[in-house]
Parts: C-alpha cells; structure tokens; sequence
C-alpha cells in the first residue's frame, strides 16, 4: 500500500499491543474521508528481536533497586543486640535507634544521635547514660517499621515521640502505640505515607497524649473531622490541623525538650 | 529470527507435539513467561488440550477443596505458596457471586479472648499474617490488598456471678501472650465514661490484635493471589463421591486409625447443565461453611455403621444471625470497641459517620428457620435494643438503616472448629465448624490444613484437639467465650 499516494495526513502513534504488550507504532491515516488505522511495528521488533533485551535489563536493574531498598529496610529494623541490652533495655533500644539514624533524649538532659541530616552515623556513649530513662525520640525520616517499632515499644517514660515522614510506618505501629498510653504526651506523625484513618482511629488509647501533630497524611481522609472526633474523646488533646500553636510547641520540643517546655504548654492548654 | 520461528513451528507440528516454547518463538515471541506460568500451574501436565481454558474442572488434580470462601481460599493459597509447582489444586464454589457465604455476610471481627489456648493462638497468628498481609498477599501489577483492619479491642462486660468466668481466662489468654486487661467498674466508668456500669462488676479490654477488618477483601486478596500462584476455581457443585476400598481391613474404631478405605473420585456437577465431571484427587478438603453436614452425608458420614465409626455425622449445621446498621449521631465515637453485653448483644463502631453495626445470638428456643436469609426487624426491637439502650443510654435515640442475615457454620457439639481428617477415610479432611470465629481463624487454619496435606501433621499450632473424634466419642471442648 503505497501512503505517499492517498491525500491525508500521517499520524505515528506509540501504543502496547493489546494482545502481547509489546511497543508498537499505529500509522494513522486521515483523509477527509476515511480513517485508516495500520498497525506496524517499531523497526527493532520487525527484525525479531521484541526488545527482550532492553526490557529484560531495565526489569533486572528494577529488581536490584526493589532489593536495595528492602535490605535497608530490613537492616535498619534488625532484633535488638544482646551485648547492647546488658547495659539495660533503655540503652539497648537508644542504640538500636541512634543506628536507625534517630535522635533519643535521655532524663539526664541530653540528645544523642545525628545532629544535623546527612552527618555521619554517631555512636551512643553508654557510660554517661546509664541510670537514666529515655524520654524523647525523634525517629523523623527513618526506615523504621513494625518489627522495630515493637522493639522501641518496650521502653516505659517516652513522652515525646516524632515519626514524621517514616514511609513504613503504618497502622499496626500506631496501634502498637497503647503500650506506651501511660507516658506519651507530644506525637508527630506528620508525613507518613502508609497510615490511614483506621489507624489514627486507635490513638483515642493514648489517653495522656496532649499535643498531636497530623498534617499532610495522604492517605488519611476526612483528617480534620477524625481530628475533632479524636479531641473529644481524649482529654487535654489539641491536634495540629485544627487548634492554633501546636506547630510552633513541636518545633521547640524537637529542638530542646526540656521539662520546661512541656510546662509551658500544659499550663497553655488550661 | 523469523524464518528461524517458522523453521521450529514446522519442526514442531512434524512430531505432532507443539511445545508451548516453540509456539512461543513461532508467533514472534509474545510473551516470554506463558511457558513458565504454566509449568508453575502444575495442571496443564494433565489437562487435555482442548480442556486448558475451559470452565470444567480437570480429570485429576492434587488437592480438592470444596467451598470457595475464606477457609477455602486460605487453604488453596497456603498450599500454593508452600508448593508452586508441585500441588495443583482446583476450588469448587457453587455460588460465584458469594450472595450466601457466610464470609461475606460477616461482622468480620477478629479477638483473642477465647478459653482454649488453641483458638488464641490461632487469632494471634491471624492477626501476624493480617498485619502483614501486604507481603503475602499482594499479587504483582496490582493495587496491595487493604483490608481495612481496625486495631479497636473487644470489651467483654461480666456482672458478679459470671465475674469468675471472666477471670480464669483472663488467666490463660495472659498465658498464650495476648495483650488483654481486665478493668474493674470504676475504672470502666472513667474511661468509657458513655457507658452504664451498672450491674457490670468487671470488664475484659484487649489492647493489641483485635478489632474488626472488611472480610470481602480478605476473600479477595486470599482468591486472587491463590488464582495468581495457580489454584483454580470452577463454578460447580459437588454432588457425589466414589470410595476405593481395596485395601480396606477391619480395625477396632476406638482407635481412629484410617483402614485403608480412601476417597478416589469426587463427581462435580457443573452449574446449570447436566455434565457431571468425574474428578480424581489424592486429597479433599470440606471446607463448604454452613452446609457440611449435607455434605458429609453424600459420603456416608452420619449414615455407615459404627465398626467403621460412619455413624456420626458432621455436626455442622446453619443457625441464621442478623446484623443491623443503625445511625447515632450521639454515640461513644471513636472510643467504641467491639463492646459485648452480659445480655449477649454486642456493638461495634463503622466508619466516622455516627454508624453502628449490632446484633445479638438468639436463644436455643428461638432460633431462627434457615430456609432464607429475610431479616427480622422485631428481633432488633424486642431483643438488642433493649440491652444497648440500657448499656449505652445515648443509644435510646437511633434510626436502623438496613439489616442482613448471614449463616453461622454452627457446630452443634461445642461451637469450636473441626480440623482435621476423618478417621474413615484417610485423605478427607475437614476445616469447618466455626460458629462464628471462623473469618479470625482462617489464616491459621490454611496454614494448619496445608501442613496437614504436605508434613502429615500439624506444625505451627497443635489443634488435634480439634479433631473430628471428638465428635464421635462426644466429648465436647467446651469455648466459654461464645457470641
């Protein structure tokens, strides 16, 4: 069929085949009065080759990337050492977390872990903590998940705890939460990708917690009406998204945590 | 490359056999895994051609289960995930639109305060494979499964005389590792302060591994990863069975030790059409809910003499329960659990609308016929409402918006699950009887059943005393924590 003769105009047209999936070109004749679709395959295909081998290594450097990921993933959440927790379970989980790239404050007034984003791991000098309870983390942007969380969900006296952004952080973890419902009293889940309402449903047991921050959780719907509802039920709550301040308290708490700063906003909250 | 597909075609069709790889190749390369998938299938070895893509079952395969719900779908899934290639297995569902299973017509909850340590460590192991489910469940290209698990917690209220009851297995569900705590009236009072405390002296709150999810898409994830890893399911009914009793000899039935009598065939009736497949299988799995009595009774079970211990039959049967949909715009909220009265009504929270879901099981006395599942609005207004609004004083104002009635699989002995092969055919086994828990159990017991068919016994979890002798010497294992 010789297109140069018919009148018309010639559109190319990169689709799947429908039956095999492999990549084609549609030769889309229109004329004023017909439109003719020709199907006809990409010249490498014509030639027999399918592109397999283009597509087979893109596939091959998708699997490693997936493996990467989920080996880092899996490394970050490792079983607690045991040589670590013969210096007590407090500074056996502050080390797992130091090494998940979290920061931990001890009751003796001090932060240990990475300072700033992107510095170099840093070890938890064990001699100045022991003796004294872990009182803050901040696990912002860590690859923790379920099995490290329960790890973490041993320790008794956190009162503040700032998950934001974790990508596997999900609903089982925010229901592992009721194990520390007598402490915790600041939470920031600000970020994490994989909760859902189902899960922000269950921190009505948290029936300490005061300040709770749940701004940009994507998959959460109607966040501000769960957010209302969350306040009647707990007492002393004020959600981010809905009451004023609540911001401005967490960037200090992250910064300093002192016990007066949890003062302060106690007697703000009255 | 294309005379070279052609040249191989030719090749081919001379020694009259065309090997999928070669059609492969012959068509231009299609698509490169078809020949992998269908050796992973497991069945295509023993399809006839021009049976390969059609909807009658094949005339042998591994592993028959028969019922399609959860218990059915975990089952295939579970052997699947163990075996790839080694076990094909083929599901028969008769009712491909689910409308009377009793999987999708439930509450679909899930608890782990149970008397036997068995039944909790079933829950728990659920739960671990609920939580973690989209690593098991997700089939590759597709959206992971979501099922819509809420961690809420059961509360179990216990007035003074069965105060007692509440407390030994408070002690053995502590035991098993479930996280449960008992909370006295004033406490109950403090925290649930919407609630009428009273003539409930203690109450039973589980923190961790309870709640309730959405069962369809459970059945969904199950079905559609078991299809995706090669189980097969046919729209049939199974209407009959062949034995072989060749090597049957004579055995003292106290010892429940098989004699050699197996099941050969089963005879699948397709829907709808007079053909009658004969299927041939090295196991059958009885996993039809509700209806397994019947079942059991096309095999002989319940009709046989007593020196080949047929003459029980499978004391499952279908009690109908109603669930009613009701709107309190004034109700306890996020904070309801899985609240369940003395009375025996309970009530659970569904979505942040203000809606709730209730019923209630009805006495010995007024059970309900089975022959429809139409729902009895009286039942709501003389039975539960009472009990809620008295437990729950904001809930004397409500509107019901719509009910249904589902089948309880009821086992008439003690309500507990049937595990377990039948003592007179050595490769029938049977998972049903669940009265109720059975959507919580099914993750458990696919994997039980699938160690069962492929070890020989139970590994994770020893639920011989599950078995279906006891049924036959009568002695029930008695829950104590029923709904």
């Amino acid at each position: 069929m010789n297109l140069m003769m018919q009148q018309g105009r010639l559109f190319v047209q990169r689709t799947l085949c429908k039956t095999c999936g492999m990549q084609m070109a549609r030769r889309c004749l229109v004329t004023p009065q017909t439109a003719q679709v020709l199907p006809w395959r990409l010249n490498n295909i014509q030639r027999g080759y399918h592109n397999i081998r283009l597509e087979t290594i893109s596939e091959v450097w998708q699997q490693f990337k997936k493996e990467f990921k989920y080996l880092k993933r899996a490394s970050a959440n490792r079983p607690l050492d045991p040589k670590d927790l013969n210096l007590g379970l407090e500074i056996g989980t502050a080390i797992f977390l130091i090494k998940a790239n979290a920061r931990v404050h001890f009751s003796n007034g001090r932060w240990y872990g990475r300072q700033q984003k992107g510095e170099k791991k840093v070890r938890l000098p064990a001699e100045e903590a022991v003796g004294y309870t872990v009182n803050a983390i901040d696990a912002s942007g860590t690859l923790i998940d379920q099995n490290g969380f329960r790890d973490v969900m041993k320790l008794t006296g956190v009162k503040y705890l700032n998950i934001e952004g974790c990508p596997h952080i999900d609903d089982t973890c925010l229901a592992h939460l009721v194990h520390i419902r007598d402490s915790l009293t600041h939470l920031n889940i600000n970020k994490c990708p994989s909760v859902t309402e189902n899960g922000v449903a269950t921190l009505h047991k948290l029936r300490k917690l005061e300040r709770l921050n749940m701004s940009d959780l994507p998959k959460v719907r109607y966040s501000k009406l769960i957010a209302s509802m969350l306040e009647d039920a707990v007492p002393r709550l004020r959600v981010n998204i809905i009451s004023n301040l609540v911001d401005t308290e967490e960037n200090r708490a992250k910064e300093n945590f002192t016990e007066e700063d949890l003062g302060q906003t106690r007697t703000e909250s009255v | 490359m294309l005379k070279l597909g052609r040249c191989v075609h030719l090749l081919a069709r001379c020694t009259n056999q065309t090997s999928s790889f070669a059609r492969t190749l012959a068509s231009g390369g299609t698509d490169i895994t078809k020949p992998f998938r269908q050796i992973r299938d497991g069945l295509s070895w023993t399809i006839p051609k021009d049976l390969q893509n059609s909807d009658r079952p094949p005339g042998e395969v591994d592993v028959l289960i028969i019922g399609g719900g959860a218990m059915g779908s975990s089952i295939a899934y579970f052997l699947k995930a163990a075996r790839k290639a080694g076990v094909s297995v083929a599901v028969v569902e008769r009712d491909s639109g689910y409308s009377m299973s009793s999987t999708v017509l439930s509450v679909g909850s899930i608890r782990q305060q149970f008397s036997t340590p068995e039944n909790i460590y079933m829950s728990m192991y659920s739960a671990q494979f609920i939580k973690n489910v989209q690593e098991h469940l997700q089939v590759e290209g597709s959206d992971p499964p979501d099922l819509q698990f809420n961690d809420q917690g059961y509360l179990f209220l216990a007035t003074k005389d069965k105060e007692h009851i509440l407390h030994e297995n408070h002690i053995i569900q502590k035991n098993c590792g479930a996280k449960v705590e008992l909370m006295t009236q004033n406490q109950l009072k403090k925290r649930f302060p919407w609630m009428n405390t009273d003539n409930v002296t203690l109450g039973s709150y589980g923190l961790e591994n309870e709640g309730w999810l959405d069962p369809w898409s459970l059945l969904k994830s199950f079905k559609e990863k078991a299809i995706d890893l090669g189980a097969k399911y046919y729209n049939a009914e199974v209407t009959g069975f062949n034995v072989v009793d060749d090597d049957a000899k004579p055995i003292d039935p106290t010892q429940f030790a098989p004699n050699g009598r197996r099941l050969n065939s089963v005879m699948v009736s397709m829907i709808n059409s007079p053909e009658v497949v004969e299927v041939k299988s090295s196991y059958v799995v009885l996993t039809a809910g509700a209806w397994s009595g019947q079942l059991g009774k096309l095999l002989g079970i319940g009709t046989g003499p007593k020196e080949e211990n047929l003459h029980m039959p499978i004391p499952v049967e279908p009690r109908k329960r109603y669930v009613y949909f009701f709107h309190c715009p004034e109700g306890p909220g996020l904070e309801c659990p899985l609240l369940i009265d003395p009375s025996g009504s309970y009530v659970r929270r569904e979505g942040f609308g203000g809606n709730y879901l209730c019923g209630k099981s009805p006495n010995e006395c007024d059970e309900p016929s089975c022959e429809d599942l139409n729902v009895n609005y009286d039942f709501f207004d003389t039975e539960i409402w009472p009990n809620l609004a008295h437990r729950i004083p904001v809930m004397e104002k409500l509107k019901v918006k719509s009910a249904w009635a589902g089948y309880y699989d009821y086992n008439c002995l003690d309500q507990n699950a049937i595990i377990g092969s039948h003592p007179a055919y050595g490769n029938f086994l049977m998972a049903t009887g669940f009265s109720g828990h059975g959507i919580q159990q099914s993750p458990a017991v696919g994997k039980l059943v699938s160690e069962k068919i492929l070890a020989g016994e139970f590994q994770t979890i020893d639920v011989s005393k599950f078995g279906f002798e006891r049924c036959i010497t009568e002695t029930p294992v008695l829950e104590r924590c029923v709904i």
